[in-house]
């Protein structure tokens, strides 16, 4: 029997739109709304089949590429992707074409169809997008697909891979070190953006198929070696970045400094009854942090930035969001120390100002601070949301490549240095970040696998 | 100049301006009528009233049907039609005649002509001309030409009347001997030859002629159930078609009544009137005034205000001064065939690469269901090959963009190149 399927019972008002929103789709003659989703949806075609009223028809064209389309018709930053060069944006705006893929697939579930990724008789021939160019790949020799293949971390990456192997015939085993499966799904992006009740009911169908060991870390304990001798013929790296970058400044030991994370996933601070606080950062961890301590009943809550409105890397919305909550900004300012209290507890930050300099190596403008010019604000709690990194010294004792920045390193494949070890998602690198990226990379990383044991075996022949 | 006078005589009564709700349910009752005619309507023609109403039982529901443009039915946002099957007036014949003597006596300025629908029966036709004309109608409309079948046991009054010639010259006649009324007549689309029966109408004494009715039509299926629409207890059967997707149809059937020589009688318009232009179009191929319906029912009565505003508008820019100045004005550029028009005019597709928004939409058009003629470039651009362009304007019609694509004369553009 299938897993039940959840569905939120009131409907946002894009999405009651969406019909006449479909029909606003110019039905562009190579369109580029298909260069800019990374898993290779064929968004033309599915607006073009919500257009004339085909939902089943548009849920299916979503989700044989991409087995998170639910998912990501909540929270995929389309702006910058399939919307980003939609021709409909010259008539003044793009289509939302994040909210039609919901609602397709809302509609299609509604109507009692599950994920159509799993469903569907058979693999559909994959679309895959480098680099904004589409290619087509049909996985050849499927019928002689056999062996056993380790998944490394059940984020979107790890899950995808592990579906697309077992789809082609492989036994999959994935190993995942919390006890929740989802990555940053389940361990990060808050439940105001996309419904635990969804999430919930979407993994559940996802991980049917895998056999998941749930609470064991890659690393010291199971490393290649070990995986190896279980009789894994190859391994898909897919960890995340989850080590939280954090300043040195004085008073970090004091009471009330936490990290994203800390607020993200965990529950005790709701309870301190705090009223104001600083987050540290501006990225989008950092917005989701905020909102997060407003909703939570936190009056002030203030946003701390090193540079300007320029160099923001948080998405449009989120931050539109944010500031229509109510959070406080503040741009171009350093934080330099905290300030406690004879309890040991957070009582201010103090932050020095700061100017542009020059560009530094990356291109990118350095921000110094500027002498004599400083300002306290009275906070009780304080949050780093600086970004993250990898667990690079895990991979590196595996004998795994990872570059200055803690990535690591792939060729085209996703096939790291080591033989029969692939890595994708997160963990390698800038310009990643997104759920359907590392969706994208899950496929790439699946087709990639299965050939080379294809070749494997060929060889072996 | 003044202000253009909108007003026009029809039937013998002065209108205000040529628009008129047309028999159905925008028509149905005097509280209704009033609404619109307090809007600016310059009167109206009743829902048909007919003797069957007085049974007891109920309407079908529902009774209609979207009919989407270029996506199902019940999804598309751009409902290009609307079905109907068995709208009646739920009250008796005697009330209704009540209630629009009744508007008649309040609104002495406004048009109002009872519509009457019954049997191939000369008793009930004159019965009800009777009543019409004691609740003091200053027109009575004969609906010859309603698709659905009326009256006890489906034997159909309206539909197969006005399919005959000598049927329609015969109830004519009989409602006229009942009535000093003009009588209008209310033609359907479905005959083969519709000047035929406008000249029998005229021969039975008809005034004026209403064209046309709704168009015979199955609405659609529910592929989720396998039901027709409108589904009534898991079947349907066939609607009547009306709005913008019967307007060229409509205009089709004015020309054929319009460019009928021996036909006197004055000829009011009905079918797709969505704004302005459409109603205009109507005034310039031949119709005095002109009837709606199934725009009011997506939009209400509102739509007076762009009917009028933009007819006043029309008129001051190209200098009409009445309505019967326009009145058919263009019936002359209107060839009998397609065969007698010029080959001489040959065109070119131009596009304005300021307005270009690089859709493609023209391309993909050019290249599946035309010459080939346009190219595009993977930087999203778009060039016509004049040498292939064979000026059918195909591409002008997919461009999203007004006025991106341009049609100039082709020799123009040759000139020197060969
Ligand atoms: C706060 C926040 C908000 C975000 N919002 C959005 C958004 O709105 N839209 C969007 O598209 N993206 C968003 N992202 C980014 C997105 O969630 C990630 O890009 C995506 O989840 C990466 O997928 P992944 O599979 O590579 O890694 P992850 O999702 O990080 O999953 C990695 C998994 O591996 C497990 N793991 C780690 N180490 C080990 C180990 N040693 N052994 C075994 N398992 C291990 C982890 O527990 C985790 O389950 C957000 C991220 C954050 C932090
Ligand atoms: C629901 C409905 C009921 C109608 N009933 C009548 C009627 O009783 N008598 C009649 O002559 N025409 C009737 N018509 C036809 C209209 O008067 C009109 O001729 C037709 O709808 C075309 O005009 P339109 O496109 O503006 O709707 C009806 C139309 C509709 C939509
Ligand atoms: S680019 Fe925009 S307008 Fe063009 S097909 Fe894609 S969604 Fe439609
Ligand atoms: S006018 Fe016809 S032939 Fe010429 S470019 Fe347009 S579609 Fe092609
Ligand atoms: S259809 Fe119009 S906007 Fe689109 S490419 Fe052609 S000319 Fe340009």
């Amino acid at each position: 029997m299938p897993p039940t399927v959840s569905m939120p019972n009131s409907m946002p008002p894009r999405l009651k739109g969406a019909y006449w929103e479909a029909a606003r789709c110019l039905r562009c003659c190579d369109p580029p709304c298909n260069q800019g989703c990374p898993a290779g949806i064929d968004v033309a075609r599915f607006i073009r089949q919500l257009s004339k009223g085909d939902v089943s028809g548009a849920a299916d064209t979503i989700e044989r590429d991409n087995p998170f389309g639910l998912i990501c018709g909540w929270i995929c930053p389309s702006e910058v992707l399939c919307q980003k060069d939609c021709t409909a944006r010259k008539l003044g705006r793009a289509i939302d074409i994040r909210s039609l893929q919901r609602f397709a697939i809302e509609e299609n579930r509604r109507a009692g169809s599950s994920n159509r990724f799993l469903t569907r008789p058979q693999l559909a021939e994959q679309r895959i997008v480098v680099e904004g160019q589409v290619k087509r790949e049909a996985p050849t020799n499927v019928a002689a697909s056999s062996g056993l293949v380790a998944v490394i971390g059940s984020g979107p990456a790890g899950l995808t891979c592990g579906l697309i192997l077992v789809r082609l015939g492989y036994r999959v085993e994935l190993w995942e070190k919390t006890d929740t499966i989802g990555g940053r799904l389940s361990h990060g992006i808050p439940s105001f953006r996309l419904d635990s009740a969804v999430l919930r009911s979407e993994l559940e169908i996802l991980a049917s198929p895998l056999i998941i060991h749930r609470s064991r870390a890659f690393g010291m304990e199971l490393g290649l070696d070990d995986l190896r001798r279980q009789g894994c013929q190859a391994v898909f790296l897919a960890t995340g970045k989850w080590r939280e970058n954090i300043p040195e400044i004085p008073g970090n030991q004091l009471i009330g400094v936490s990290t994203a994370d800390q607020i993200l996933t965990q529950e005790d601070w709701k309870s301190a009854g705090v009223k104001s606080a600083a987050v540290v950062g501006a990225g989008n961890a950092a917005m989701d942090v905020a909102r997060s301590l407003l909703a939570e009943g936190v009056e002030m809550v203030h946003v701390l930035y090193r540079r300007t409105p320029k160099e923001l890397t948080s998405w449009d919305e989120e931050r539109e969001e944010a500031w229509q909550a109510g959070v406080i900004f503040h741009l171009l300012c350093l934080p330099v120390a905290l300030e406690g209290d004879s309890a040991g507890r957070v009582r201010s930050i103090v932050c020095a100002r700061t100017a542009p300099g020059p560009l530094d190596s990356s291109g990118r403008r350095s921000f110094r601070a500027v002498e004599g010019y400083s300002f306290e604000l009275p906070v009780e709690m304080v949050v780093y949301a600086l970004g993250y990194g990898t667990d690079c010294a895990s991979l590196e004792s595996q004998g795994i490549w990872v570059d200055e920045e803690g990535f690591v390193r792939v060729n085209e494949d996703l096939a790291t240095n080591v033989d029969g070890v692939f890595a994708g998602g997160d963990l390698i690198g800038k310009g990643r970040g997104t759920v359907v990226q590392a969706v994208a990379d899950g496929k790439r990383a699946a087709l990639s696998i299965h050939q080379y044991l294809s070749r494997e075996r060929r060889q072996g022949e | 100049m003044s202000r253009p006078d909108l007003k026009v005589s029809f039937c013998g009564f002065q209108c205000e301006n040529p628009f008129l709700l047309a028999a159905s349910p925008v028509s149905r009752f005097g509280e209704m009528i009033e609404r619109a005619f307090r809007m600016g309507w310059a009167g109206a023609v009743t829902k048909s009233v007919s003797l069957a109403q007085d049974l007891p039982d109920h309407s079908l529901s529902p009774r209609f049907a979207g009919i989407g443009l270029g996506g199902s039915g019940l999804t598309a946002p751009y409902k290009g039609g609307l079905a109907n099957i068995d709208f009646r007036i739920d009250q008796s014949v005697e009330k209704t005649m009540a209630d629009y003597a009744l508007l008649k006596s309040r609104y002495p300025d406004k048009f109002l002509a009872i519509s009457l629908k019954a049997e191939f029966d000369q008793k009930q036709w004159q019965h009800l001309a009777g009543l019409a004309t004691a609740a003091g109608a200053d027109a009575i409309e004969l609906c010859l030409s309603c698709p659905d079948p009326c009256g006890e046991g489906g034997s159909c009054a309206g539909g197969s009347i006005g399919q005959n010639p000598q049927s329609v010259k015969e109830v004519v006649t009989w409602v006229q001997s009942a009535t000093y009324l003009p009588v209008m007549v209310k033609l359907s689309a479905h005959v083969a030859n519709l000047a035929a029966i406008g000249l029998a109408a005229q021969e039975g004494g008809a005034a004026a002629l209403t064209a046309i009715n709704t168009l015979k039509s199955i609405s659609g299926i529910d592929l989720a159930t396998l039901s027709p629409f409108p589904t009534i207890e898991g079947m349907s059967a066939a609607a009547g078609l009306s709005g913008a997707a019967i307007k060229p149809i409509a205009q089709f059937c004015l020309d054929e009544l319009a460019g009928e020589p021996s036909l006197q009688l004055q000829l009011s318009a009905a079918g797709g009137v969505t704004c302005a232009q459409d109603a205009i179009e109507f005034l310039l191929l031949g119709a005095r005034t002109v009837q709606v319906t199934t725009q009011i029912m997506l939009e209400g009565y509102g739509l007076i205000e762009d009917l009028r505003d933009g007819l006043a508008a029309f008129m001051e820019k190209h200098r009409f001064r009445t309505v019967e100045e326009l009145v058919g004005a263009i019936r002359p550029k209107l060839a009998r065939s397609s065969k007698e028009l010029s080959r001489r005019q040959q065109l070119i597709a131009q596009i304005d690469a300021d307005l270009c928004i690089g859709c493609g939409r023209c391309y993909l058009a050019c290249r599946d269901g035309a010459y080939q003629a346009i190219e595009f470039h993977p930087d999203r651009t778009v060039r016509v090959d004049s040498e292939k362009c064979a000026g059918c304007g195909l591409c002008r019609i997919t461009c999203p963009v007004p006025a991106a694509i341009r049609f100039t004369a082709k020799e123009e553009h040759t000139e020197g190149s060969a």
